[in-house]
């Protein structure tokens, strides 16, 4: 082993070894002889004992040091403030939508929006039997009866009957319904 | 019926971040009055008791904790990801300030006490005023590794974790961080150790 003996050990091995003891496992035989220098050592035990009370060394020294209060309230209204502006950019179109969706409404405004829309409905389906009436014939069927048919020759006077579909402008009384059923069913 | 607030004092370091991600206020304002102390004596001492820098460093982490509050993973330790967000923004305040490759802002020789007539019992008072100064005297790496691991109480592994290297490597930096403050502050032993070599 090429180690010094422990006759020729010095403090300042010795010292290096305690330090490194107490971030690694020495083998058994340099921990043993370490011992024996630092029973017999003044100085290595003052540094053995200076090791062991760094912690509390650290927190004697910090003890007194403490950050001025005006900190606290700087850091907790700065904090507020950053919150408040990443609260503010996030409400973009979705969050103002959501907000659109999320909001209230009082009961009377709903049955104040059932009754504009039940009169409203009313008035459109009135509104549409006007228009047929006015405006709109249904499909007729008029006989014409041609000059060549004799009086009292119905059965040739039937085989030459016209169907004749007149209108007089509008739309189509079947469109007419569908469209008004149409209305009707959405409103 | 009138909400019930919850004890923000029985609460753990994770869940009141829980807490804050919700966007509980007062959950911040405890997370402040748990950690303001050991982070600003941690900021104090890492740029060598410079009060204003510290109480900066401090606003500036709590501010930076808040934005990044949606990061914070909860089966982490608030503490070491609160001390790694510190490590770092040391070192980039290092780097800005062009101090990262210098040890310290104090001469030579304030760090030691070198008056022969000490006894081997350790003066109190003196030592508190000497081993600000010799920490100062340790580069930006050995100087976190020691605080972290005797000011902040990490251990070897955790520190690897917040240091981002081998705990090899933190081993290493605490031997040459303790070897060097043993010589710096070889005035409270009474039997020098004699020249020092860095790593």
């Amino acid at each position: 082993m090429n180690r010094q003996p422990l006759e020729t050990l010095d403090c300042k091995t010795v010292q290096e070894f305690l330090i490194r003891q107490q971030f690694e496992k020495l083998s058994p035989q340099i921990e043993q002889e370490i011992a024996l220098h630092v029973q017999k050592c003044p100085a290595c035990q003052n540094f053995v004992h200076l090791l062991e009370q760094m912690p509390d060394l650290m927190i004697k020294v910090d003890q007194n040091e403490i950050p001025s209060a005006k900190i606290r309230d700087q850091v907790i209204r700065e904090a507020r403030k950053k919150r408040q502006a990443a609260f503010s950019q996030k409400r973009g179109v979705i969050n103002k939508l959501q907000l659109l969706f999320n909001y209230r409404i009082p009961v009377y405004q709903i049955m104040a929006a059932a009754l504009i829309i039940f009169f409203l409905n009313l008035f459109i389906v009135k509104l549409n039997t006007l228009q047929r009436e006015n405006n709109i014939l249904p499909a007729e069927k008029k006989i014409e009866k041609p000059a060549s048919v004799q009086q009292g020759h119905t059965s040739k006077a039937i085989m030459h009957l016209k169907i004749v579909k007149s209108k007089k402008g509008g739309k189509s009384l079947k469109q007419d319904s569908t469209y008004t059923q149409f209305v009707t069913f959405v409103l | 019926m009138r909400e019930v607030t919850p004890d923000y004092q029985a609460c753990s370091d994770e869940e009141l971040m829980l807490r804050l991600k919700e966007g509980e206020d007062q959950a911040f304002v405890e997370l402040y009055d748990r950690f303001h102390l050991p982070l600003y004596h941690y900021f104090l001492r890492v740029f060598n008791n410079d009060r204003m820098k510290a109480e900066d460093l401090l606003q500036e982490f709590f501010l930076k904790i808040l934005s990044r509050a949606k990061t914070f993973d909860p089966l982490y330790k608030f503490r070491n990801w609160a001390f790694t967000i510190a490590q770092n923004m040391c070192k980039n305040e290092f780097r800005k300030s062009h101090l990262f490759d210098r040890k310290n802002t104090f001469s030579e020789n304030d760090g030691c006490i070198t008056q022969p007539e000490m006894d081997q019992q350790l003066d109190l008072d003196r030592f508190m005023k000497a081993l600000p100064r010799a920490l100062s005297q340790l580069n930006f790496d050995q100087r976190t590794a020691f605080l972290l691991h005797y000011q902040a109480g990490f251990k070897i592994l955790e520190i690897s974790r917040i240091q981002n290297c081998s705990t090899g490597t933190v081993k290493s930096r605490l031997f040459y961080a303790c070897k060097k403050l043993s010589h710096l502050l070889s005035a409270f032993n009474p039997i020098s150790t004699g020249e020092f070599k860095d790593e």
